[in-house]
């Protein structure tokens, strides 16, 4: 079980907007894909899904595979993609993206969509499509799944992006920014819940600005750069970083760090 | 939005001079031309513009107009009419006997198509001797030849031939005898006329009469109150009570020589079998009918009240719901719930009107409902000119029509009863009718005339060949600044000349 | 006054299919009412608005006129949904050439001013009020699929519809029920008010044009009632019982002042 990115190839006409981008999620484990604004993070993040197709005009060409236990998809192999990605969507691959509260249908209550993800899933067929227990696992009151997205705050979003997710019974979870906008506590709130998601045997793949979560969760790290990846090391010993990109990042961090 | 809709003619009207009469039409008339007259409009401009040999008094007798004397013969086929000497045409070339016989002539022409072919049938050929001394040859004996001898004269010397088109330009700058003359063609489709010095009797007191054109006739009225018109020629009924209560403002009644009716079609079923028309005419209450169009005369036969030729012995039909069932099962009919079917098919009729016709509206949608109500389900449909001549004159496709027929002073019904009758598309046919419609054509002695077609009445009435309905009460409006109104019934203008308007 | 008008104009927009409900279970015979003794009554116990001149009772001619109306225009807006709602919602999701396409095609009918467009299909085809209601139905639509067309297009990439498809939702359930029934039934049911009431304004205008002539050339003919078509067969009888014309005036202006109440209140709650 595990999923395998490489040589990714995202063209906007002649310009290459991501080149020879590899990554690899393994189950249990977080890895970090840190990048300035505009690097491809997320464009490489989207490729997973296949959902690069809405950003013009997108030529993709990648080796995608993604292993489910007997059975491989490849699913940029496939004549038809869309429908090569359909098993990969949901069951396989999660996806958080940045702003959780734009993530989440504007106009239906939080308990139903988590019903809806349910239901999808194919989990607790029958009666038990209750959110509540879902909305607990993420540390949330069951009170929320009566609530609209406007009516969350930044965390409580994210959080219930996560249980999305959870719910869904997804294998991995792609999580964009998680902690962007949001105060330290509720930061290492939201960490703790993923910390479990990661106990739990889901592979993450976290993309941030932010070196200091590297440290504080990651097992494997990436840094990329204007659409290539720089560095490519396990998680430990950052300041052994070989490119003068992710040296750079690493210097700012710290900087920030002494200040603060 | 409105207002100014109303008051754009008021403004050109406003420059008319105080000495002009104002009068409205529907429609301007189509055509400026006694050969081709069809319209009530075109006859009363004609009334205007021209003069014929014989006129009507106010007394309705005929009189001398351009003759100065007439002896008919012994035997009734020649009549020698000495015109008078002092008549000129607009143009003031002198009348001369040559104008009637071309007249005469041109009526009868095959090539001319004239639409009044018919008044002169009579007349086998016209003889002058020098130039105000007319023969009058007729294909049978005559007893009162004069009467028919009203229609207008023309001038020969206007035209090249004896065969005369409609588009010949005399529609354009007409030229008659009459009190008034044509002076222009308006841009809105108005007519000026001025005062004839040279007319018959002298010069006409009014100096100039305006025909102007106002077709939505719920306007007619107002533009009168509002002094914009100076006459109306017929007043709506819903307008009448404004009318009367206004002291600007007079009402002329006059008798109609019309009268409505709902004709069957009796060349096809249901209306082919005379029971159930009778039985139609029994469940229909004509008072009811008549009462939201207006106040007018219930009749019972063709002809209207005042004529000699009504039979006052026969009343007309009055709802009997009992008589119609009779009839009707009679002819084969069931009522079912409440419903007549013959064969398991309802009673199911189409009556078309004629879509210009005044208030039908009103007498339909109570008709539908008088019916509905005795049993008989009708639909209504709507026709438009050109669909009337097609489908009612020329298919006869139809069961039922409500519609009215307008007759000059003869009230000759042969064209309406008469199995070869022109105007007798519900082909009705009745031996014994045609016999006493020719006899009433045929004879010299009015009296014989009289019981003829009192007997028609009857048989009319026996038949229903259509339910006979009313005359409705007519009226004329006219200011009170115009004096010594008297209208003719029908021509209206036909004494015009002694109308003058005061300060 | 603004906490309570969302219900008034749910009201008055009710009240003509309660009218319509009722008009169907009477069932009274427009043809047979005629009693020229009524002529003109004024309103009394038995005829609570009185006659028209024609003698036939004014209220229940007034609702039997909504069976003109109700059933048509129904029909209008299921027509306009039936082509409005795939239209604009196809095109908005797909893009590209379709999109192209279908919004050339009905770009097309609506540069032809509605009206214009119904008295031509009134003219070749034939006067009958289905005919109208399936015209301006079909005059409707490029509105109802515009508007659909540019919300969904700006939908198109939210957030949560990539979301929604990361999660494994087809396309087509995030197009029909969470665009366009979770997030866009109010703005589809705004229209459907909003053509209820130009089809009853539009029914009313033709019958009352219709009415005047005396023929009913256009729109619901006498002696079938319409409010437009009562109006004109008394407004010019000198003696009318004023509540002949008056009723029929003032039932459609409430009606479309609760279309237009409605129509407000559903703007308001969605923005």
């Amino acid at each position: 079980m595990s999923v395998h990115l490489r040589s990714l190839r995202i063209l906007a006409g002649k310009r290459a907007l991501v080149s020879q981008v590899s990554l690899h999620i393994l189950p249990g484990q977080i890895t970090v894909l840190v990048g300035a604004s505009g690097s491809g993070k997320t464009l490489t993040a989207r490729s997973l899904l296949g959902l690069v197709h809405g950003i013009e005009p997108g030529i993709v060409a990648a080796d995608l595979e993604i292993q489910d236990g007997e059975v491989i998809h490849r699913p940029y192999a496939a004549v038809d993609r869309e429908r090569a990605f359909v098993p990969v969507r949901g069951p396989l691959i999660a996806w958080l993206p940045q702003n959780p509260r734009a993530a989440l249908d504007p106009l239906q209550a939080v308990g139903a969509q988590i019903r809806d993800c349910l239901k999808l899933s194919g989990q607790n067929t029958g009666l038990d499509v209750a959110p509540e227990p879902w909305l607990e696992r993420v540390s949330l009151a069951k009170s929320v799944g009566r609530l609209y997205p406007h009516q969350l705050s930044g965390g409580m979003a994210q959080r219930v992006g996560i249980a999305l997710a959870l719910a869904r019974g997804s294998r991995f979870l792609i999580v964009d920014e998680p902690t962007t906008g949001l105060d330290p506590s509720l930061r290492a709130g939201i960490l703790e819940e993923l910390k479990r998601a990661r106990d739990s045997g889901v592979g993450l793949l976290l993309i941030t600005h932010d070196l200091r979560l590297v440290r504080q969760l990651g097992d494997h790290l990436l840094v990329m750069d204007r659409g290539c990846i720089v560095e490519d090391r396990p998680a430990q010993d950052l300041s052994a970083m070989q490119s003068a990109q992710a040296q750079a990042l690493w210097q700012a961090t710290l900087r920030l760090e002494a200040r603060q | 939005m409105f207002s100014l809709l109303i008051m754009a003619p008021l403004l050109s009207m406003s420059t008319a001079g105080a000495a002009s009469f104002r009068y409205a039409e529907d429609q301007a008339p189509g055509i400026v031309n006694p050969l081709f007259s069809t319209t009530m409009g075109e006859a009363r401009v004609n009334e205007l513009l021209f003069d014929g040999l014989y006129s009507d008094s106010q007394e309705l007798a005929t009189v001398p107009d351009l003759v100065q004397s007439d002896e008919l013969s012994e035997d009734g086929l020649t009549l020698t009419l000495r015109l008078r000497s002092d008549v000129s045409w607009h143009d003031g070339r002198p009348l001369q006997g040559q104008d009637v016989a071309f007249t005469v002539q041109a009526m009868k022409e095959p090539g001319t198509l004239s639409t009044e072919a018919g008044r002169v049938s009579f007349i086998e050929r016209v003889e002058t001797q020098g130039d105000s001394l007319v023969v009058l040859h007729f294909t049978e004996p005559q007893v009162r030849p004069q009467d028919k001898l009203t229609f207008k004269i023309l001038p020969s010397h206007a035209f090249s031939s004896t065969v005369v088109t409609r588009s010949d330009s005399f529609r354009t700058r007409p030229l008659g005898t009459g009190p008034y003359k044509l002076v222009t063609y308006n841009d809105d489709n108005s007519i000026t006329f001025q005062a004839n010095s040279e007319g018959l009797g002298g010069k006409a007191r009014i100096a100039e009469v305006v025909m102007r054109e106002v077709s939505d006739k719920s306007y007619q009225a107002k533009l009168l109150l509002y002094e914009s018109l100076e006459g109306l020629v017929r007043v709506l009924p819903r307008d009448l009570a404004v009318l009367q209560n206004n002291r600007k403002i007079e009402l002329y009644p006059y008798q109609t020589n019309s009268w409505w009716y709902v004709g069957f079609n009796q060349a096809r079923a249901p209306f082919d079998d005379a029971r159930v028309r009778q039985a139609m005419s029994y469940l229909v209450d004509v008072d009811a009918l008549l009462a939201p169009v207006g106040t007018g005369e219930v009749l019972s036969g063709p002809f209207v009240r005042s004529s000699p030729f009504y039979n006052h012995q026969v009343s007309p039909r009055t709802y009997n719901d009992t008589r119609a069932a009779t009839l009707l099962e009679e002819a084969g009919f069931a009522s079912e719930g409440g419903m007549w079917t013959r064969d398991g098919e309802p009673l199911t009729v189409t009556l078309s009107a004629h879509r210009t016709l005044e208030s039908a509206q009103e007498v339909v949608i109570n008709l539908q409902s008088q019916l509905r109500s005795g049993g008989v389900t009708v639909e209504v449909e709507f026709l438009d000119e050109a669909e009337w001549k097609a489908r009612i004159w020329r298919q006869q496709d139809y069961d039922l029509v409500l519609s009215q027929w307008s007759f000059d002073r003869n009230e000759d019904v042969r064209e309406q009863l008469h199995s070869d009758g022109a105007r007798n598309f519900g082909s009705y046919s009745n031996p014994e009718v045609d016999a006493l419609l020719n006899e009433a054509r045929a004879t010299r002695d009015p009296q014989v005339k009289k019981a003829a077609l009192r007997k028609v009445h009857a048989l009319a009435s026996q038949d229903s060949p259509m339910i006979f309905l009313w005359t409705l009460d007519s009226y004329s409006a006219i200011s009170t600044r115009v004096d010594d109104v008297v209208i003719h019934p029908f021509y209206f203008f036909t004494w015009v000349r002694q109308w003058h308007m005061g300060s | 006054m603004s906490a309570l008008r969302p219900w008034a104009g749910v009201a008055l927009l009710l009240l003509p299919v309660l009218i319509w409900v009722l008009s169907l279970a009477a069932n009274y015979d427009v043809i047979a009412d005629v009693d020229v003794s009524r002529a003109s009554l004024a309103p009394s116990v038995d005829h609570w608005l009185g006659c028209d001149h024609l003698g036939r009772d004014v209220l229940w001619r007034l609702i039997t006129a909504s069976e003109s109306f109700v059933g048509p225009s129904l029909f209008a807006c299921v027509v306009a949904l039936v082509i409005g709602v795939p239209a604009g919602a196809l095109s908005g999701w797909l893009g590209g050439l379709p999109a192209s396409l279908t919004r050339f095609g009905l770009t097309t009918v609506a540069s032809l001013p509605r009206f214009v467009l119904v008295l031509l299909v009134c003219a070749a085809f034939g006067n009958s009020v289905q005919l109208i209601a399936l015209a301006a139905g079909v005059a409707y639509a490029p509105t109802l699929a515009e508007a659909i067309y540019a919300r969904i297009q700006s939908f198109r990439h939210r957030g949560f519809v990539l979301a929604g498809q990361a999660h494994g939702l087809r396309s087509g359930r995030i197009l029909w029920l969470h665009l366009l029934w979770v997030n866009h039934r109010r703005l589809i049911l705004r229209h459907c008010v909003q053509l209820f009431a130009y089809f009853l304004l539009l029914e009313t205008t033709l019958s009352y044009i219709g009415g005047l002539d005396g023929a009913g050339s256009f729109g619901v003919a006498q002696p079938d009632p319409s409010w437009g078509n009562m109006i004109a067969f008394e407004w010019r009888e000198p003696q009318a019982n004023i509540w002949a014309t008056l009723a029929p005036g003032l039932a459609t202006a409430l009606v479309l002042l609760g279309a237009t109440w409605t129509g407000r209140s559903l703007i308001e709650e969605q923005a």
